[in-house]
This record gives C-alpha cells, structure tokens and sequence, in this order.
C-alpha cells in the first residue's frame, strides 16, 4: 500500500511541477489561435442558454470538454479568452496528474518514475502546451490535451489489475473506477470511446486464450467496467433524451470520428505538402517495432514456443504494446507531428517497459546482462528522435522552464483589469497584445474597438455572423458578447459537405431567418446576408471597417 | 498472471483434485460425466478434427497454404471487381500481380508438401520450434491470410473519388492503411494465442464440439494447458 501512495503522490507532485498553477496566464499574450476561436461560439451558445454541444452550441469535440470549459469559466477562472486558456490549464494539468498516475500504479514506482520523466523532459507530447522555456505557459490552448488519449491509456494498461482481482469486491471497485475514468474520459473526447474498447476487449480477449485468467475474472472485470461507464454515459444521455435532442447529440458525438475514419481530414504524413518532421522517423518506425515487440511478447524461450498462463511482466509489456499501438493508429489518419501527440503520451512509457521486461523474456537471466540491455534499449530509442530532445542543453531547459517561468511571471506586475466589455470577453492582460489574432497583422486594441461597436450596434438581438476577416465567427460571438442564432450547428466546425452545407443553408432560410435579427458578413453576397436582404428588404446596412476592408452589419 | 491456485473458492468452484480426470480438463472446463454420445456426423467431424489436431503441423501447414491460395484467388476477384470506371487504377493492377504471384508461390509450396509426402522434418527443426508450436503458428497463418482480403478491398475502395465533396478538409480515405497497421500489429498477437488456445484444449479430446469451444474460455486459470494437456486425458 505504501508504495502505491508513494506513487500517487510522486505522480502528483510531478505533475504540479510540469503543468500545475500558477499559470501567470494573463502575462501570456498568444495570439488568440484559430483553435480557440472554433470552441468559442459554442461556449457563447451555452452561455446565451443554448443546449450545451448540440444545434448552435456544437463544437466537433468532446461534449464534456464543452460543458467543463463552461463550467470551470464560470465558476473557476473567468467568462473571457484569459479565463479559457486557464480552463484548458486545468484539462492539462488534470490530464498529465491522471497520465502520471496510471504510470505510477501500472509499472510501479521506480518504473512509473522513469516514464514520466521521459514524458516530462524528453518526448514532446507534453511540450505543446507547457512551461515554454525562457518564456510562459504557452501553447495549443483549445486543442492539445492529454485527456483525449489518457482514457484508452488507463483502461488498457489498468485493466489486467482489475482481472487479477476478479471476482472479487476490490476487482468490482477497481474495475468501475476504470470505467468511471473511461467513461468521463470518452465524454470529455471521443479518441478515448473507441481506442478504449478495442483495447479493454483485446486484452480480455488475450488474458483469455492465453489461459492467464478465467473467464469469469475477465467477464466480471469488463462489466464492471461498463457498469462504471454507464455512471457517466447514462445520465447524460438520458439527459438530452429529456431535451429531445438524443439523437442529435450521437450524430454529432460520432460526427468526425466516422468522417475521418472514412477519410475526411486524413492526411499523408506531414500534410499534401510534405511538410518535413523530425519525428518522421518515429513516425515511421514505430509500427515495425510494435508489431515486433507484439509478437516477441507472445513468445517464450528455451523452449522456443507460444506463451502461456503470462506472467505479470509479461502482461504488462503487452498491454503497454496494445495502448501503444492503439494511440498510433489515430495519427495514421491524419498524420502530422501534432496528432503524433496521443502516441508520444506512451512511447515514453512503452521504452521503459520493453527495456525493463523484454530481456528477461528473451531469456536474459544474469542481472547485469539484463541491465546492460534494458539500458541498450533505453538508448537505442533515442534514435527515434532528433537530438535536440534528449541533449543536455534541451534537457536542462524543459526540467527548468516550470520553476523559472514561474519566478519571472511573479516578479512583473499584474495587468490592470480591462475598461469595457470586449477587453472583458478577452481578459486582463491579452486586451491589449500586440496581435490580435493568429494569422492577423492587427493588434489586439483595434480588434476590441471594433467588437464594442459591434456589442453597441448589435445589442440582444439574435445574431448570426456568416464570416469574419481571417478569423472564425466564433471570435466575433464571443467577443461583442452576442446573442448567437438558433443555426443547426456551426457551419466551420461542424458541417464537413456541400450537401450538409445546402441543407445548413436551406433550414437557415426557413427556419432561421424569421428568429434572426442581424446578420454580420464582410460579403453581402454570402448566401446568408442575401437571404437575410430578400426576406427583409428594408434592413439597415451598417458599415464597419476593420483590417482595412468594410464589414457589414445587417439590421432589421 | 497466475496469483492463485487454479480452484479456488472465489472462482465459484469447489476444489477438484488435479488427478480427477473426469471433473477437470486442462483448460478449466468442469467436466461432468456424460453418457458417450452416440455417433453422428457431428462426432464423426469431431475425431476427425481431433485425428489432425493430433497429427503435428503438417495438415495445418497445408491449410495455410490453402488458405493463402484462395485469398489470392478472392484478391484478384476483388480488385477486379471493385474498381472505378474506366482504365484499370495502378493499385489494382499491382494487387493483382501481388496476388497472382502469391498464389503462385502456394501451389509451388503446396506440391512440394504433398511431394514430401510423410517425411519427417529435419531433427534440427523441432529442437529449434516443437511440431505443436509450429501447427499452432500454420493454424494462426491459415486464420490470418484471408483478413487480407479487407486490405485489398480497402485499398480498392480508395482508388475511387470521395463519395462526398468535403468544404475545409482534405481527403485521402486511409482505412486499408489502418486495416494493414491493425492486421500486422495487433491481430498476429492474438491470432498466434487463440490458435495455440484451440489446439492445446483440442489435444484434450473435448467429448463435443461445445466443449472444446467453452475450453477456449476457461472458467479457471490454468497454469499451463499445454503441459498439462500432456498428462490429462479425459477421454
């Protein structure tokens, strides 16, 4: 038990160090990033009393990241661009915690301490949003996060524990407490639904047929399992049941997951473009080394033959395998060293058990031999990666970075609290960046001014803002604080197709318009500001400018 | 994984003495006993699957071969037959070569199989990897070649233009990419176990086909079916 808490603790603490508060985020002054503007619209949605990821609050996302961003926004952090980023800091450093954690309890101590390390200072799965060496906790805010991937990592390499002790009370308990953490982790993000089943199955199943566990502990541990995520899934489908809106929410729960599945968004590696990686090689290796370690797992030696009644090393090294190679299929899609993210989170993990497992199961049996081999493998795995990740200078700085930042973010002085409502939407100390927006050479001022002329003009009517210089509407609905129109679902992040796109346009026209009261566009010849002008040929056209170009308010 | 004697009373089993031939298999299937069913064509379908079990690796040998030679066959139908209008797509057409020459190479293997005739292997052969090993790596082999054929149907499939045009993303349909990943990294694990799952509780001579089937699934862990499949014999 002692060891357990050890670990927990140590897990914890680790985790606090590399991304726990404080943040300094309002001294972070990031461009507000594509990413973010996606999710935007929907947070405005729900706040103007939308239904939450569904009609015009849906986001392609996990449903819970939406409803716990709002939540964390309005009760933990603040309703602004600043108070986000801390709710998304949260999701980070919950994630990591829960990411140290299964390490900690599913290798051990010394083991689960290697692997977070590795996680921490070496592999860049958790760099994308981090202490930023010399700099801030800055990053991917609105998309990187270890909780899309750290469901399928707990149930895959926790469930063998959870057979172990079927049928028992402690198997039951640990089984739905896994559960429970796959359940809430597929609401938080669908990567963890699927992944996670094939993998809690594929281990049963091989627990099974190897003769490692009876039937009765691997069907006990599974249900118990789908008892724990039925506490999650249940009340929230029964929820919009009750809102009518069921069917709705699955179609845009499974919404992306089956369009990439079938293609859409898949990319070869590095996009159309090639763009080149120096992860490529562990791109592209990595397969070949997990179907290898898979087999070699299988196998026993002296006498060379196929495994069976597996040792719990042998397990463990297996499950590690399957969690591993059920992350990478999801950057076989869309293949890009971001989405390579999922994967990173267990490479670190699948070196330290493979260096420390694997010679014993080749047959290795001197101490010192399988020391010198575990540490071979350990170095043969830098190979994978570039060299600035593991040279001592890159080392140093990704172990410093938390510590530092934090003592130069203390030091300078608090920004002062924003004068009107758009500085407010943004959040002290982002309200006056010296760019706005990703991929926007105008700063932060002029993009505030604009959205109080918009809040100003606009009001409470109910809005619907067809487009927006370089950016995404959603920036514009959460920044003038406007009251979104009830739209079937947000036309950029939900609508993939020309056909999904005509019936968007179809029910925008019949059902929409007559509850529209303005339409924001820097195109009056967007179809939806010429279904706006044809239904109502007498608005107002209000001309703003921003970026040097017009844009256009419609009023009725 | 084996933390606890294989009957123990969580298991919901009473404890059964190892030597009790008739109450314990050596997959954990609680025999109880039965009257010797009569013979049909069920039980006759039995031996004669219990007779190859027992025979070493050599008809599992040839059911991979077969194996790979129909999948070859159904390959080159598939690309054949799925396929856009019009020219013969690159990929279809390096299938159908890939196939026909795999179908190639199992007939050859085939017929200096059956040349062999009933000569016994090389000595070095089974010091290196046991006849039952290597019948449960052919059985393994002969249930794994025809998942190919969702390889060469997806990779077909993505020869075709999207069935919808997508507004902001690109699109490059990557399921054969997937099908190929999840085949060669996943599936060899569990295929490999479960054939060396069917042929150890095979080597127990189930009375019934079911048995064998609920061996598959043991209602305790066992130490090791396949040793222990040595010296139990239930029938």
């Amino acid at each position: 038990m002692l060891p357990v808490a050890a670990g927990l603790v140590t897990a914890l603490a680790l985790a606090w160090y590399f991304v726990g508060p404080p943040w300094y985020l309002s001294q972070t002054s990031t461009p507000i990033s594509h990413q973010e503007e996606v999710v935007l619209i929907g947070l405005q949605a729900v706040d103007k009393g939308y239904l939450p990821y569904v009609g015009t609050a849906s986001v392609q996302y996990g449903p819970g990241t939406q409803v716990a961003a709002y939540w964390l926004m309005h009760h933990v952090t603040s309703f602004s661009v600043v108070g986000f980023r801390e709710a998304w800091a949260l999701f980070m450093w919950a994630g990591v915690s829960v990411l140290f954690a299964v390490f900690f309890l599913a290798f051990g101590y010394v083991r689960g301490l290697a692997a977070s390390l590795l996680s921490a200072l070496v592999y860049p799965g958790l760099h994308l949003l981090a202490f930023q060496p010399g700099r801030s906790f800055d990053g991917y805010f609105g998309w990187d996060n270890p909780l899309r991937y750290v469901g399928v990592i707990a149930l895959v390499l926790l469930l063998p524990a959870v057979v172990r002790r079927s049928p028992s009370w402690r198997g039951a308990a640990a089984g739905t407490a896994i559960g429970t953490l796959w359940g809430l982790t597929s609401y938080l993000a669908q990567e963890n639904l699927a992944g996670g089943a094939v993998g809690a199955l594929a281990v049963g199943a091989l627990l099974l047929v190897s003769g490692s566990a009876s039937w009765r502990a691997v069907w006990t541990a599974l249900v118990a399992v789908l008892a724990g995520f039925a506490l999650i899934w249940v009340p929230v489908l029964a929820f919009y049941a009750a809102q009518g809106q069921l069917v709705e929410f699955l179609q845009q729960y499974f919404l992306f997951p089956k369009a990439v599945a079938a293609g859409a968004n898949d990319t070869p590696w590095g996009g159309f473009k090639h763009t080149p990686s120096p992860y490529s090689r562990l791109f592209f290796v990595l397969p070949f080394l997990l179907a290898a370690l898979a087999l070699l797992t299988v196998f026993q030696v002296r006498p060379l033959r196929i495994a069976r009644d597996w040792s719990q090393e042998r397990v463990t090294l297996l499950a590690t395998v399957l969690a591993t190679a059920l992350l990478y299929e999801g950057v076989l899609l869309r293949s890009d060293a971001s989405h390579l993210t999922g994967t990173e989170l267990m490479v670190p993990a699948l070196v330290i058990v493979t260096a420390t497992v694997l010679p014993r199961l080749l047959g290795v049996q001197r101490r010192a031999m399988v020391a010198v081999a575990g540490l071979a493998l350990i170095v043969a795995s830098f190979v994978l990666l570039p060299h600035a990740a593991y040279s001592q200078a890159g080392l140093r700085a990704w172990a410093e970075a938390p510590y530092l930042d934090r003592q130069h973010l203390a030091a300078a002085p608090p920004p002062g609290q924003p004068a009107t409502l758009a500085g407010e939407r943004v959040g002290p100390g982002l309200d006056d960046a010296t760019l706005c927006c990703q991929e926007s050479p105008e700063s932060m001022p002029d993009f505030l001014r604009l959205m109080e002329q918009i809040h100003t003009l606009v009001g409470n009517r109910t809005a619907y803002v067809a487009n927006f210089h370089g950016q995404y509407p959603g920036l514009v609905y959460f920044g003038a604080d406007l009251n979104p129109a009830p739209i079937s679902s947000d036309p950029y992040s939900s609508i993939e197709t020309e056909r999904d796109l005509t019936a968007f346009l179809a029910d925008f026209r019949t059902r929409v318009l007559p509850q529209t009261q303005a339409v924001l566009t820097y195109d009056v010849k967007a179809p939806e500001a010429q279904s706006f002008l044809a239904r109502y040929p007498g608005a107002h056209r209000v001309t703003l400018h921003y970026a040097g170009q017009p844009y256009y308010i419609l009023l009725r | 994984m084996q933390s606890q004697s294989p009957l123990t009373p969580s298991d919901g089993f009473s404890r059964a003495a190892i030597g009790d031939h008739n109450a314990v298999t050596t997959s954990g299937v609680i025999q109880r006993p039965t009257r010797t069913p009569p013979p049909g064509r069920s039980t006759r379908w039995l031996d004669r699957a219990l007779r190859i079990v027992n025979g070493g690796p050599r008809p599992f040998y040839r059911a991979a071969i077969l194996s790979l030679a129909v999948t070859s066959v159904l390959a080159v139908t598939t690309a054949a037959l799925i396929r856009p209008h019009g020219q013969f797509p690159v990929a279809q057409r390096n299938m159908m070569a890939g196939a026909l020459v795999t179908l190639c190479l199992s007939a050859v293997l085939g017929l200096a199989s059956l040349a062999a005739g009933r000569s016994r292997p090389a000595a070095w052969l089974d010091r290196l990897l046991a006849p039952r090993e290597r019948a449960a790596i052919w059985l393994a082999l002969a249930a794994w070649f025809p998942f190919l054929l969702l390889v060469v149907y997806y990779r077909a499939k993505a020869t075709f233009p999207p069935p919808e045009h997508y507004l902001y993303f690109p699109y490059d349909d990557k399921r054969w990419e997937t099908a190929v990943y999840l085949l060669g990294v996943i599936a060899p694990a569990i295929w490999l176990t479960t054939a060396a799952r069917v042929l150890a509780v095979g080597r127990c001579h189930p009375r019934t086909w079911r048995a064998w089937c609920t061996g598959l699934f043991p209602r305790i862990a066992v130490a090791d079916p396949g040793l222990r499949a040595d010296v139990v014999r239930v029938r």
